[in-house]
């Protein structure tokens, strides 16, 4: 069991996570157990599922998860899995325009999860049973929420309600907190091979923005950022210099309705714990969702979303190709750096890093959340 | 090829192409003939299937079919 008592520490004198958090398969289930399942972990985008009846089996950290809009539009998700042989209901992305039904006995299931029927459960031509009961075998249903298009699941059921628990960020943010419209042009993905959280701690930080993304050096320099630091929550930074992408004509994306002025330059980052990364700005955001593929191992889904539909339509695809054409190079630019430190954690010496305490506060605050929550692990493990 | 080979034939090639409607056209006839035939448990049985494959593809006829397995107490 690593030793997290340094973790904890203020700023000037903290280490870093131990190597055994990017390195070590039972510490990487530890993490599974306690940081993203017992969490608001993102595992989808409502994009992928915009129609009623659309269903997307997710393999969340070998969890098999189904995210389905149901009849009334609502995005939920159901453990994947049939409750009468634990057979995997759905195996590829569909659309659904009954019910739900189990491969191998037929049982059927609607998209809210209600068991529907139960064929041949009493013997041939018999659908019922006294001890099937269909209201206590509906699908296990995950609690989920969307935020900024991005779909969140909190798998144990006993974190706080999403709204509470993130209540600042909705707050600071809510003039973001609108519809956002998506093209399938503005996504890609990313397959890097580096612990998950790595990603996040690069993401936290401008401390590396000279260095590593030097083609912002002259129009969004380091001195232009400051540090968001929300403790137990998120963190992240801002930049003041954020300038609109324009066509050859001079277009640019319509603003959010109502956007305040305050946004007229300013962009903002944040790195939602656990696993998403977030970006906004007057006329665009955009979201990186985390999965984790193992303990070295994550996939990078990335997805652009504008503030208008006619943002997201045919007029600007040559402006939407441009943008998603430049963040897909900035993020690109992070990969080396995210395996690098991967690679750098198998120094058997390395211990955990002295973080910069005018610089790295970001990063050493998400360190201190994940140790926080590691620790009530191994409290609630204890006193079980 | 008897009249059963063929309905055999035409369900295995409905499952090979996803064709839930044929499914539940093959099912529900034969279903009505043993039916008609007073042979409740066999009537049931493929009903059943018909009733499920409307179900899963949203198809109208799930509420005909669940009424007749209703009232012969084989479904909720």
């Amino acid at each position: 069991m690593s030793d997290l008592s340094l973790v904890t520490q203020p700023l000037n004198v903290a280490k870093g996570l131990p190597n055994a958090h990017y390195t070590d398969e039972a510490t990487f289930k530890e993490e599974c157990e306690s940081v993203l399942f017992a969490n608001w972990s993102a595992v989808g985008f409502a994009k992928d599922v915009p129609n009623e009846g659309d269903a997307n089996p997710i393999n969340f950290l070998g969890m098999p998860l189904l995210m389905v809009r149901d009849a009334n539009g609502v995005v939920r998700v159901h453990q994947n899995t049939c409750r009468h042989r634990g057979m995997i209901l759905v195996s590829e992305k569909a659309n659904i325009r009954g019910t739900i039904r189990c491969p191998y006995h037929s049982w059927c299931y609607g998209l809210d999860g209600a068991l529907r029927s139960t064929p041949h459960v009493g013997g041939p031509g018999q659908n019922t049973h006294a001890d099937i009961k269909r209201n206590e075998l509906g699908l296990i249903e995950i609690r989920s929420h969307v935020y900024m298009d991005v779909v969140f699941v909190n798998v144990s059921g006993k974190s706080a309600p999403f709204e509470q628990v993130h209540a600042d960020l909705i707050a600071r943010w809510a003039e973001f907190d609108k519809p956002l419209y998506h093209n399938s042009d503005s996504a890609f993905a990313l397959n890097v091979t580096s612990n998950w959280k790595l990603a996040v701690e690069n993401y936290c930080e401008s401390y590396h923005l000279p260095w590593v993304h030097p083609g912002l050096n002259l129009v969004s320099r380091l001195e232009d950022h400051y540090h968001l630091e929300e403790p137990q929550k998120y963190s992240g930074q801002g930049s003041l210099v954020y300038s609109q992408l324009k066509g050859e004509d001079g277009e640019v994306f319509p603003d959010f309705e109502g956007v305040s002025d305050k946004w007229d330059t300013a962009s903002e980052y944040v790195a939602l714990y656990p696993n998403v990364l977030l970006g906004v700005h007057r006329d665009h955001t955009f979201a990186i969702i985390l999965e984790p593929q193992g303990v070295d191992k994550t996939r990078e889904q990335v997805a652009l979303y504008y503030a208008t539909p006619q943002a997201a339509e045919a007029e600007f695809d040559g402006l939407r190709a441009t943008n998603a054409t430049f963040w897909k190079e900035v993020f690109e630019e992070d990969i080396f750096v995210v395996e690098g430190m991967q690679k750098g954690r198998h120094g058997l010496f390395f211990d955990g890093g002295k973080f910069s305490p005018a610089m790295d506060g970001p990063t050493h605050l998400f360190h201190e959340w994940v140790a926080t929550q590691i620790n009530v692990g191994r409290e609630q493990a204890a006193s079980a | 090829m008897s009249r059963f080979e063929r309905l055999n034939d035409q369900v295995l090639t409905a499952h090979q192409n996803g064709d839930r409607a044929t499914l539940v056209d093959i099912y529900q006839m034969l279903g009505q003939e043993e039916l008609a035939a007073n042979n409740i448990t066999s009537a049931c049985f493929l009903l059943t299937q018909a009733y499920v494959y409307a179900l899963e593809s949203g198809d109208v006829r799930a509420t005909e079919i669940h009424k007749i397995l209703k009232s012969h107490e084989r479904e909720e």
